[in-house]
């Protein structure tokens, strides 16, 4: 399995990679699924995935979560490929409106998460480069603070005020027309 | 001195802080800047520009943000807010004028606000060094001047940010701009900013107009990707030239002085045309498209056949040039879509065809013309389509003087009375409906209908055609 080359496409579609996290935690995937990282990607294409990925930077716990989005995603992708191409289903109309609903709304469970891991999430998508992971935990951070106040946002993630008063007041001076 | 200052109680904060604050760690502020950027281009602008009094570590972060979305309706509620307090200041015994001139000052204010929050931003956050910009100006407070203002903001952004500091000093907009995403609505366009988006926004990939009015003549883009372009005033829009461009949305709007439109993209995979013919009474021409997946036509009022406009009546050679579509749906035409003579076209790719709203009066030619010309048909939906002839009234055997069927409600009085002096052949002849036995057995078709007759439909079809399998067929009622 291991061995079979990257100039093998037949070999590759089916092809499993094996993804450890920094706690030595083994995952096999498939290629597509893995994919979804650029990281990974650029990994298989310079043909360095012989006997497992280490990915120091994630925790089993969190690489398991990026794995159940990856796998749902990678379908997605997949779909979405046959229907501009193949289109072995004529009904791909409904197929597609169907599928975008379920893919949303796994993604609203999938950022059921406490805090923690909401932050574990986007750093393990900032580092494996998987853009669509990235965009949904960010949205999730910036939708949290929409409408509230610097006070609430600090209080919210913990941020510690380290301006003087003198030094907030300057800069609200500074940026008066976004606070008017 | 007062850097000092800073950097001395910086120190302060993050030799006693840490971790040891009582709400646990600060994951938020921890993040590198570039995904801090990431997280505020979700904020609008306002939002994100006031981030930076969370603490020191915030302070300048906003300045580079990459994507800038700055809205009218973010001063909506200010609005509200001010006008309590001011209200509350010396309007004690003001009569009712007094109120309203009042209200007046306070809509200015809330604009001047705005004013001063997008020049300000666009002025901080240069233009040409940013992903993504949009800029609303949505709901019908915004002052008659606003116009021109807005006019001038892009002006100036056009003339003045630039990648070239240097140039940029010397007043000339030499340099590219990065810009990939651009969205604006309710902003007044003229020729030169469509110029200037032609000759320096090489990165442009999105382009997104709503609402906007637009003296604007040729749309030209070497990088575009999307053009959506809805609900837009043209003044006489007579070109879209894109070889580049993917997906192509028009999306109702109005083009003056009766301009026809030539589109020429022959890259678009995906297009999706849905206006009133009324409004756009110079016509679309669309050259022909090789790669095209999806399309939708949507001619509203073509049904109707009452004008003069040249999206009415015969649209043939449109048809014509989306072809090579893989999936098609063609909505609101009536019975003269495809002109007088009969006529043969190639459908090789199609695969999804969709008829809503259609009129198929017309003995089915319409549909006979798509069945005869995509031999690779899967499947055929007909949603809320009208069908009203006397034959199908007989081969129904229905003696009833309603000899017409409904598959979608739109009333059509004039029939009625014709319909019940048609005479009735007794035998009938399926000749009229040649080409309907052209339903081949692994076609799917679903009828879609709300009221009226969809389930004869389906009788009157099973019966034509001696290939159709009735396990094919779905009929869906909705309401």
């Amino acid at each position: 399995m291991a061995s079979a080359g990257s100039g093998d496409e037949k070999a590759a579609a089916a092809a499993m990679i094996t993804l450890i996290s920094s706690d030595n935690e083994k995952f096999e995937v498939t290629e597509a699924t893995a994919t979804l990282s650029q990281t990974i990607r650029h990994m298989i294409e310079d043909g360095c995935t012989d006997g497992g990925v280490p990915l120091p930077n994630v925790t089993s716990k969190i690489l398991a979560r990026v794995i159940e989005y990856c796998k749902k995603h990678a379908t997605a992708a997949a779909g979405e490929e046959g229907s501009s191409s193949s289109f072995s289903d004529a009904a791909f109309l409904e197929v597609d409106r169907a599928f975008l609903e379920e893919l949303e709304e796994f993604d609203d469970a999938f950022l059921e998460v406490d805090r923690a891991t909401l932050f574990d999430l986007i750093l393990a998508a900032n580092y494996l480069d998987i853009k669509g992971l990235l965009n949904l935990t960010c949205q999730k951070v910036a939708d949290s603070v929409k409408g509230k106040t610097p006070e609430q946002i600090r209080e919210m993630y913990n941020i510690v005020n380290d301006l003087t008063p003198e030094e907030e007041a300057e800069i609200r001076r500074e940026t008066q027309w976004a606070f008017e | 001195m007062e850097l000092e200052e800073a950097f001395r109680s910086r120190g302060r904060t993050s030799g006693g802080g840490g971790g040891c604050s009582a709400g646990g760690p600060d994951r938020l502020s921890a993040l590198p800047d570039c995904l801090i950027h990431v997280i505020m281009s979700f904020m609008k602008s306002r939002q994100a520009v006031q981030t930076c009094v969370l603490s020191r570590r915030w302070r300048y972060l906003w300045h580079s943000v990459p994507c800038l979305d700055i809205g009218f309706d973010e001063f909506k509620k200010t609005l509200c807010a001010s006008g309590d307090s001011f209200g509350t200041g010396g309007n004690d015994n003001s009569g009712f004028n007094d109120n309203n001139k009042h209200k007046d000052k306070d809509e200015y204010k809330d604009w001047e606000n705005f004013e001063d929050f997008a020049v300000n931003m666009m002025l901080s956050c240069n233009i040409a060094q940013l992903d993504s910009f949009r800029l609303r100006v949505d709901g019908s407070r915004a002052p008659e001047f606003s116009n021109r203002q807005i006019a001038g903001w892009l002006r100036r952004a056009m003339k003045y940010c630039t990648l070239d500091p240097v140039s940029q000093r010397k007043g000339l907009s030499s340099g590219y701009w990065r810009l990939k995403r651009l969205h604006l609505c309710q902003v007044p366009l003229d020729n030169r900013f469509m110029k200037h988006v032609g000759s320096v926004c090489h990165s442009l990939e999105d382009l997104e107009l709503d609402s906007c009015t637009c003296e604007i003549q040729s749309i030209t883009s070497n990088s575009l990707k999307n053009l959506v372009l809805k609900d837009c005033r043209w003044h006489k829009l007579s070109d879209i030239t894109s070889p580049t461009l993917k997906t192509l949305v028009i999306d109702n709007g109005l083009n003056g002085d009766t301009c026809l439109l030539a589109i020429l993209a022959p890259a678009i995979s995906n297009l999706h045309l849905d206006v009133f013919v009324d409004d756009f009474s110079g016509g679309i021409s669309i050259n022909k498209v090789s790669s095209l997946a999806k399309a939708s036509i949507i001619l509203k009022g073509h049904i109707y056949e009452r004008t003069a406009s040249k999206l009415c009546g015969n649209q043939f050679k449109l048809l014509c040039s989306i072809s090579n579509a893989i999936s098609l749906v063609l909505a609101g035409v009536g019975t003269t879509v495809l002109g007088e003579e009969s006529r043969f076209q190639e459908f090789k790719n199609l695969r999804n065809l969709l008829l809503d709203n259609c009129d198929l009066s017309d003995n089915f030619r319409t549909l006979v013309f798509f069945l005869k010309s995509s031999s690779n048909l899967e499947k055929l939906t007909l949603q809320h389509c009208m069908v009203y002839c006397s034959l199908v009234f007989n081969l129904l055997n229905q003696h009833s003087s309603s000899s017409y069927i409904f598959l979608c409600f739109p009333q059509f009085p004039k029939y009625s009375k014709e319909i019940i002096k048609t005479p009735i052949p007794n035998k009938t002849s399926s000749s009229e409906f040649r080409g309907l036995d052209l339903l081949c057995e692994n076609l799917k078709v679903e009828i879609i209908y709300g009221y009226g007759y969809g389930p004869h439909l389906i009788q009157l079809l099973l019966r034509i055609s001696v290939n159709l399998s009735k396990n094919n067929i779905k009929l869906t009622r909705v309401k």
